[in-house]
């Protein structure tokens, strides 16, 4: 590969570091003395994969080994993509810029269903075979991990193998066993056989589906004895042992998430019904304020970042926050160092607490009430008050924000007219607060941010067998919300109904919507999830050419019984646990967090004594 | 006791696409992990004292750029590059640091010319006399350019912003030329503009072909009655 020429071609491109590398603690090997070259693939630009924090911990982990090289590659922008489809630049790796088709294995990462056709063409700019099927015993092994991973039935037909759940420990298990193969020149095909066998690891090709004459599936078995029937996910036992990266790549451009980035903890026991991180990342798993602390200290002197976050899926429920909170601040402060708190659910936030990150660097205030009712706030188990909510936004207008987000959803199981004008009472109620707190009008004005979503009902919740609401629904929604949401002081944004419908499509889609895919890409769709590049109607279309009717993944209410194309895959929670949340649901009755009393959700099952 | 330092540095080609902003945190980050005492702004969003001599253009290499930066507490200059050199990227050297009085102007005030090294390839093999087209280029009295602004087009006139360009080789297909121009807050020429000017007025058109590389030399000011870089200044 002319790697002059590569040079040339990224200084005529958009934002050039993208494709640059080099940054500050990059890995550096030589590749001819290590014995895998793996290549980790975020299928979306560069500044929204690098804040991806399981790419930050697994290129570290898998750099740690002297056997082996991990490079990055991200998807590039359509600027890049032409001019390297122009100049016969095959996809290459950031770090060495070789082509990563010379790589043992491409580990792509599922962070979304609209990032699907990135996945295509990133293959397809590498000059590999899409299809498992196309592809021989020299190309790279294509794996994938990440959320959507849980049901990748979509993209089957794209991947060798696939890994469910926490990758620390079954990465290595695997870069093993393909070496020991490797060694003993053994193929692809047993090589899969061999990995089927790890715990968490899952061989699309070794599974049938069977499907009904409506169009259900009717089963799905493995092809023979060789492989298990169902796979079970990984989970990390010790957050304290388990490997955490004490550096992190340093890049050059404002990505999306640039600071040092603390996780501290796995898991959530709230059990809100919409959410599937809620679900699939059981049981909670915490690390100490210990552990965090010596982390903090070694990534901040080896990155220089001017910020630190603290995150998990609900930081406020952290059992140690405060003191990790004030130990942070106490150690940093002198260097300047900010902290931020995202992802705070709002009946934990404490004024002291906030008060104290306003010390050092001031961001916004985020609340995520999700409903605008208390009614509809039950069917989804968001156990928060109104009361809860205007004391956390009153104690914060006193502390001297004044510029407050809120995120809703629409589009919610039972959702009535009344609960979107809910919303628009929230915010006059949110606006008389500050206007009867802060006596002194500041020079800074109020700014109240709405922002809706619109509910996407996914696997491995208790709202899996719940229809969408239609496009059309969701655009009247939409249209309703503009006018109760004509406030002085307040802002609404809303998300494309389109994206979602697709997202509600893949998101409980089966194999037979890889063939949708990859239309969809022939026909020039990439970037799904960039509104300016997103291409509705070519989608309509490719569903349209191959004798698919979208509607049926999306829009349809699923029966108690039905089978489901991700019930062979075991990640704890159980169906008929999810089944009977949603029944509560339906009757608005609440589900105590598990902290406090354990709900019967089936992940204590997974292992011995790992609920708290 | 605060201190004030110039520094020189390089920005070499393995980060000659970062962009002038992206360049400044950059340097933020870096004296985090060397634990240099930096001192910071006062009031709500505290930041490092650090500023910049002139930006360079994204894809411009460089062996003489300059920062200014002010401490908290006094450091060896040698000490401070020393210690910086280690935590910065591959590409980037601090290669000479001194003090300077606190009173003195900015050195973005003061800085009046830099140097050029411009490798041009990719020409037509056209039998172009270079030494006579650069004489002929510099003979004008005035070489009018248009220079798009906010506001709309303008015509400058660039000849008294270049003060010579030297050839320094002849290749094949290209040539290598040293070239001093006005360099900031005063007068401002950017080397490409010169490059444009040059290729228009010896009738080469753009192409895929044409590869201009530049690369900064050293940017100079004037004192005492003579032109001095700012690390030489007393």
């Amino acid at each position: 590969m002319d790697k002059k020429l590569l040079d040339r071609l990224i200084g005529q491109v958009e934002k050039p570091v993208r494709y640059m590398g080099n940054e500050y603690n990059m890995v550096i090997k030589d590749p001819n003395r290590v014995d895998i070259r793996f290549a980790f693939a975020f299928p979306d630009v560069y500044e929204v994969g690098m804040s991806h924090m399981g790419m930050k911990i697994l290129y570290h982990m898998i750099n740690d080994r002297e056997d082996a090289y991990c490079e990055r590659v991200f998807a590039p922008w359509p600027d890049m993509e032409q001019k390297m489809r122009e100049n016969n630049i095959p996809m290459f790796a950031l770090e060495t810029k070789d082509p990563i088709k010379d790589f043992d294995i491409i580990g792509f990462t599922l962070q979304y269903e609209l990032s699907y056709t990135n996945v295509l063409n990133i293959l397809d700019l590498a000059q590999i075979p899409l299809t498992w099927q196309e592809r021989s015993n020299d190309h790279p092994l294509i794996i994938a991990g990440g959320p959507c991973a849980y049901n990748v039935e979509p993209m089957a037909d794209f991947f060798d193998l696939v890994v469910m759940g926490e990758g620390e420990e079954v990465t290595h298990e695997l870069l093993d066993l393909y070496l020991d193969c490797k060694k003993q020149g053994l193929d692809r095909l047993e090589f899969l056989y061999r990995a089927a066998n790890i715990e968490g690891v899952y061989v699309p090709r070794f599974y049938t589906v069977e499907y009904k004459e409506d169009g259900t599936i009717s089963k799905i078995e493995p092809i023979n004895e060789r492989v298990p029937k169902t796979i079970r996910k990984r989970i990390i036992k010790d957050l304290d042992k388990v490997y955490y990266p004490e550096t992190m790549v340093v890049p050059y451009m404002n990505i999306v998430h640039d600071r040092v980035m603390l996780e501290v903890f796995r898991g959530c026991t709230r059990g809100c019904r919409f959410c599937q991180a809620g679900m699939i990342y059981r049981p909670v798993r915490e690390r100490t304020p210990k552990k965090l602390l010596e982390l903090a200290e070694r990534l901040i002197k080896n990155t220089g970042y001017e910020e630190i976050s603290l995150s998990s899926l609900s930081t406020g429920d952290y059992s140690q926050l405060e003191k990790l909170v004030r130990e942070l601040m106490a150690r940093f402060k002198d260097k300047k160092v900010g902290l931020s708190l995202p992802s705070l659910r709002l009946d934990s936030f404490e004024k002291e607490l906030a008060d104290q990150v306003q010390e050092v660097r001031k961001t916004g205030l985020t609340f995520a009430p999700e409903a605008g009712s208390q009614r509809l706030r039950d069917v989804i188990n968001k156990g928060i008050t109104e009361d809860d909510l205007m004391g956390s936004v009153e104690d914060a207008f006193k502390s001297g924000w004044t510029t407050v987000k809120l995120y809703f959803m629409m589009g919610l199981p039972e959702e009535t007219e009344e609960d979107l004008k809910g919303i628009g009472e929230l915010a006059r109620k949110i606006k008389d607060c500050y206007f009867n707190t802060v006596k002194e009008k500041g020079k800074k004005a109020l700014r109240i941010n709405i922002s809706t979503s619109s509910f996407v009902p996914k696997p491995f919740t208790p709202f899996q067998w719940v229809a969408q609401n239609s496009m059309e629904e969701l655009d009247r929604k939409q249209n309703f919300l503009q006018k109760e949401l004509r406030i002085k002081n307040v802002q609404y944004s809303w998300s494309d109904s389109r994206a979602s419908f697709l997202e509600a499509v893949f998101a409980r889609g089966d194999r037979r919507l890889g063939k949708v895919i990859k239309k969809a890409w022939q026909k020039g769709c990439t970037f799904d999830g960039w509104a300016e590049l997103f291409k509705f109607d070519t989608w309509m279309e490719a569903f349209e050419e191959e004798g698919i009717d979208p509607h049926f993944y999306a829009n349809r209410q699923r029966e108690i019984n039905e089978v489901f194309p991700w019930d062979h895959i075991d990640v704890g929670v159980t169906k008929k646990y999810l089944w009977r949340e949603y029944q509560k649901a339906l009757k608005m009755e609440l589900t105590e967090d598990c902290r406090l009393n354990c709900t019967g959700c089936g992940v204590s099952l997974l292992g011995e004594g790992i609920c708290p | 006791m605060s201190m004030r330092l110039v520094v020189k540095y390089t920005k070499g080609e393995k980060v000659k696409y970062i962009s002038h902003l992206d360049f400044m945190r950059l340097v933020q980050r870096a004296l985090r992990r060397a634990e240099i005492p930096v001192a910071y702004s006062k009031g709500f969003n505290p930041h490092p004292r650090l500023s910049f001599a002139s930006a360079l253009a994204v894809g411009t290499t460089s062996e003489g750029e300059y920062l200014e930066i002010i401490l908290e507490k006094e450091m060896e200059p040698e000490t401070l590059c020393h210690r910086m050199n280690e935590k910065l990227p591959e590409g980037i050297r601090f290669v000479k640091a001194v003090a300077i009085d606190d009173k003195a102007p900015s050195l973005m005030s003061v800085i009046e010319r830099g140097e050029y090294l411009i490798h041009i390839s990719g020409m037509p093999d056209e039998g172009l006399d270079a030494v006579s087209v650069i004489e002929d280029f510099l003979n004008q009295t005035e070489i009018f350019t248009i220079k798009k602004t906010k506001k709309g087009e303008r015509h400058v006139d660039i000849r008294p912003m270049i003060h010579s360009i030297d050839i320094i080789a002849q290749h094949q297909d290209g040539i290598t030329i040293k070239a001093l121009l006005s360099t900031g807050s005063k007068a401002n020429l950017r080397p490409e503009q010169l490059i444009e000017a040059l290729l228009d007025f010896a009738n080469i058109s753009y192409s895929s072909e044409l590869l201009v590389q530049i690369h900064r030399l050293d940017l100079y000011l004037f004192e005492d009655g003579k032109w001095a870089t700012p690390v030489e200044m007393e």
